[in-house]
């Protein structure tokens, strides 16, 4: 979800008492809900992906300066100083991005993207191609009921805002709480920030088209066709298709969960692997106004 | 490292903002947070991790609750070169005397696990489906497939309607994929309705893919599932393009110029104006990864084993092997 263009479309001071009020009321929202993190919430993915990697000190080391985590996150009860407890938030966050650095295998004639030279670098925080700075706020529940929001941040030198909502953490919410479908959120709401970046901006619902066409639910998207030989690795920002720009969110984020299902490093979990190939198809065939996406997988059930 | 707001970030954030815009320099700025940190010892690396566990040995499943539940427990970890094994030992399992206590076991797993994690769900029907079981097994995949959506929960405003509804849809799909592996007159029977009928768009579209592809795509099968299409308008996902299990470019590629050629009107009609084309050498600030910590696989070198010839550098050969399914050596 993404709530940028209508406040940028506005200019002088009420563009500025709005971007103001934002930011005063997003954290104390977050601070009012916080989610479940109970040990009954982690769901049979996160678990067994988490007994692929375990606890890595190296990596979280490594992982909160990339994706640019928010100063909120210490303290804030969501297991920030507890990096290694995986019914917390910020272990699953962590966990999550694992699977973005290590559970692809990059198969250049079989992939749609790579994930070392396009996934990486759209969902980790530093700037790039594919958009500005962003940095990741300790989950919440979101109003809306949204998986995730991007926010444009006015403040001058500060990085855009990606906000995680609980259902992406709480097994007990939503089917998406698991590591491939929060990877997967991570690709979609940066690619808001690509839109941005680009000047690709569209807003009828939420940084989405409305609902027209083949598009069953309230923010929809165009699915930009394209196969799979024409994006060489690292060429996931550029317009290679008929309509610009060459992705939308959901597009994106189908790929990057279709990647995981179908071409995934050789210690992926089957629990993993089922609910990327679940969580692709469900947005491929209700999210597309020219839809719907291309189906991920046959229909066997194993 | 780009510069954020610190713990203040709301009123600095605002205030900065007001300063910037009568001229005056940034305020100050604090630089990331402190590291996180743990009170658990490292783990193992990745790589020795897995090099310990023991592959290709599925626990048998047997008729008893406890049998079933260390199976789903194994083949929810299951690797990529395992997915044979797990078929190997559901489909001796659907073939013997101990199929309907399986079953019914699967069916009351899933049952429970429906609402608190769907991931276990999800996985719990795939092997349900995979079982093939006529009798207990059609029951429960046909008692969940219609299972009422839910009325009330967690309203999101992209969805226009409530998560609950998406979770249980998604679950309903992989029960729908069950039904139609089955084969059998009366599966199939609760596939075309639910193509026709049931309230998923979900739901619909994985009914039509699951009929097809269980009916080779046939010409036939089309004909049969087109009438039943048209009450939701969703004609075009008889010619949906389908990315099959390891399918690469070779054979999607000319499938989806095919499908493009006969249906032009699906390109997009957006963005034909306005935006700018990103160049292609602007410098990244990414913050290089940690070696791989233990890691041995070789990201240029599939993890599947049809996508491993060709899949090496110049000069390197892949090999398959149980700890990356393939590896590039040296030639």
């Amino acid at each position: 979800m993404e709530r940028s263009t209508p406040t940028r479309l506005l200019t002088g001071s009420v563009a500025l008492a709005l971007s103001a009020v934002l930011l005063v009321l997003l954290p104390a929202a977050a601070e009012a809900a916080q989610c479940n993190q109970g040990s009954d919430r982690l769901s049979q993915a996160d678990s067994d992906w988490w007994a692929v990697h375990g606890c890595q000190s190296s990596y979280y080391l490594w992982q909160y300066l990339a994706y640019h985590t928010d100063s909120g996150w210490p303290g804030s009860g969501n297991g920030f100083e507890s990096a290694c407890t995986k019914r917390m938030n910020y272990p699953k966050f962590w966990s999550a991005s694992y699977l973005v650095n290590y559970g692809l295998s990059d198969n250049w004639d079989f992939c749609f993207h790579f994930s070392q030279s396009d996934y990486r670098p759209l969902a980790e925080g530093g700037s790039s191609n594919f958009h500005e700075s962003n940095e990741y706020f300790a989950p919440e529940n979101l109003s809306g009921g949204a998986f995730g929001a991007w926010y444009y941040d006015y403040a001058p030198g500060s990085d855009n805002n990606i906000h995680l909502g609980c259902p992406l953490f709480d097994k007990t919410l939503s089917v998406n709480a698991n590591p491939a479908s929060r990877a997967g959120d991570f690709m979609h709401e940066s690619w808001h920030g690509y839109e941005d970046k680009w000047d690709w901006d569209i807003n009828c619902n939420a940084g989405h088209r409305c609902k027209s066409g083949a598009c069953t639910v309230n923010s929809c998207d165009y699915w930009h066709w394209h196969t799979i030989s024409v994006y060489a690795p690292g060429q996931l920002y550029q317009n290679k298709t008929s309509g610009n720009p060459s992705h939308r969110p959901n597009q994106v984020q189908v790929e990057f969960l279709c990647d995981v299902n179908q071409y995934p490093a050789a210690n992926v979990p089957a629990s993993v692997r089922n609910a990327a190939k679940s969580d692709a198809n469900t947005r491929a065939a209700q999210r597309f106004i020219n839809g719907p996406g291309y189906k991920c997988g046959d229909p066997r059930p194993w | 490292m780009s510069v954020r707001f610190p713990g203040l970030r709301v009123a600095t954030a605002a205030i900065a903002a007001l300063a910037a815009s009568a001229g005056a320099p940034a305020l100050a700025q604090t630089q990331d947070p402190p590291p996180p940190k743990a009170w658990q010892k490292d783990s193992p690396p990745p790589v020795e991790i897995f090099a310990q566990r023991d592959l290709h040995h599925p626990p048998p499943l047997k008729g008893t609750r406890r049998s079933v539940k260390a199976f789903v427990a194994w083949a929810a970890r299951s690797v990529p070169s395992e997915r044979e094994d797990a078929r190997a030992a559901i489909a001796r399992a659907g073939n013997s005397s101990v199929s309907n206590p399986v079953a019914r076991h699967l069916c009351e797993l899933a049952q429970g696990a429906l609402g608190t994690d769907h991931t276990l769900a999800l996985l719990q029907l795939a092997i349900l489906g995979e079982l093939k079981n006529p009798t207990v097994g059609l029951g429960c995949l046909r008692d969940i497939l219609w299972t009422p959506l839910p009325t009330e929960g967690t309203r999101d405003v992209e969805l226009g309607d409530f998560i609950e509804v998406e979770s249980l849809a998604t679950v309903q799909a992989k029960a729908v994929d069950g039904l139609a592996y089955l084969r059998s007159p009366a599966g199939d029977a609760e596939v075309l309705k639910a193509i026709e009928s049931h309230p998923s768009r979900i739901v619909r579209a994985e009914a039509i893919d699951a009929y097809l592809w269980n009916h080779g795509d046939s010409p036939d099968a089309k004909a049969r599932l087109l009438p039943l299409t048209k009450g939701h308008g969703e004609e075009i996902f008889l010619d949906r393009v389908r990315k099959e299990d390891g399918e690469g470019a070779a054979t999607f590629d000319p499938k989806l110029e095919a499908f493009l050629r006969a249906h032009p009107e699906l390109q997009p009609t957006e963005d034909q104006q306005g935006g700018a084309n990103p160049p292609k050498n602007d410098k990244p600030d990414l913050i290089p990864p940690p070696p791989l910590t233990g890691f041995s696989f070789d990201p240029t070198c599939g993890a599947t084993a049809p996508a491993c010839n060709g899949s090496c550098p110049e000069g390197r050969r892949c090999v398959a092997n149980d700890v990356a399914a393939c590896t590039c050596v040296t030639q």
